[in-house]
């Protein structure tokens, strides 16, 4: 389904896909394709830039997500806004 | 207290801690980014009744804020043209690198926040508040395949700044 995206041989458009892996994006089949895909990248080409960025981003995304837990609204300014609101 | 006022409240509480992290993204410190959510749930507020029930009131606000982002940093003559940035794509990427592995929390905010306007956007829309790539490109008013592909460019802007960074030390 995806070899005409796949047999590009500058990769392109695997980045692509990769950033649609790595934020669950792709369906099942996409998925399985890609997979494989990039497996064969590895065996054949001896290439691991994809599998190498699925790990990056998934790191980055890891650490996007901690940042996420450690802000929040200051107490004071949420009172501030909620007597605002009423 | 009337219907309005008692919904605009709950969103109040569900998303205003997901408004203030965007803020603090777009405006890289915590007074600027108080002011920047004052302003943005005030005219939320002021205009409510605009807002579609049953809809993303997380998108629509942030949207909001956006705009009042843009409207106040090209008024300080602040906005950064991203030609401003020669940043080289071309590098080979590094592999086998356990760098990621090594670096603080701290580090990677640092890192978003000195990443260009158009790629920190959605690095922090997507991948620090959550949202889909269709509800970021609503927000930013840009196709899906740019948000994509920004998001893409942002995360190896990002990776390679961190790499740099532990390269340096």
């Amino acid at each position: 389904m995806l070899s005409k995206f796949f047999s590009n041989k500058n990769c392109k458009y695997c980045e692509c896909f990769v950033n649609d892996y790595v934020d669950n994006r792709l369906s099942g089949i996409k998925e399985e394709e890609f997979l494989a895909y990039i497996e064969n990248c590895l065996k054949v080409k001896g290439c691991k830039k994809c599998t190498e960025l699925i790990k990056q981003f998934k790191i980055i995304k890891s650490y996007c997500a901690s940042l996420r837990e450690s802000l929040t609204m200051p107490e004071d300014l949420s009172m501030k806004l909620l007597k605002m609101i009423r | 207290m009337s219907e309005d006022k008692e919904l605009f409240e709950d969103y109040f509480r569900k998303y205003k801690d997901d408004v203030y992290r965007v803020a603090y993204y777009y405006t890289k410190n915590r007074d600027d980014a108080e002011d920047l959510v004052q302003d943005t749930f005030i005219r939320a507020y002021k205009f409510f009744s605009k807002f579609k029930r049953n809809t993303n009131f997380k998108s629509w606000i942030l949207k909001i804020m956006r705009n009042i982002y843009i409207t106040k940093s090209k008024k300080k003559s602040k906005e950064k043209s991203i030609k401003n940035h020669e940043l080289d794509f071309s590098k080979d990427y590094s592999l086998e690198d356990d760098y990621l592995d090594n670096v603080t929390i701290s580090e990677v905010r640092d890192a978003i926040l000195m990443l260009p306007r158009e790629f920190r956007e959605v690095i922090m829309l997507s991948d620090i508040s959550g949202l889909m790539y269709e509800e970021i490109a609503k927000i930013i008013k840009v196709p899906v395949g740019t948000v994509r592909s920004r998001l893409h460019r942002g995360r190896l802007i990002l990776k390679e700044r961190l790499k740099e960074k532990y390269d340096a030390e």
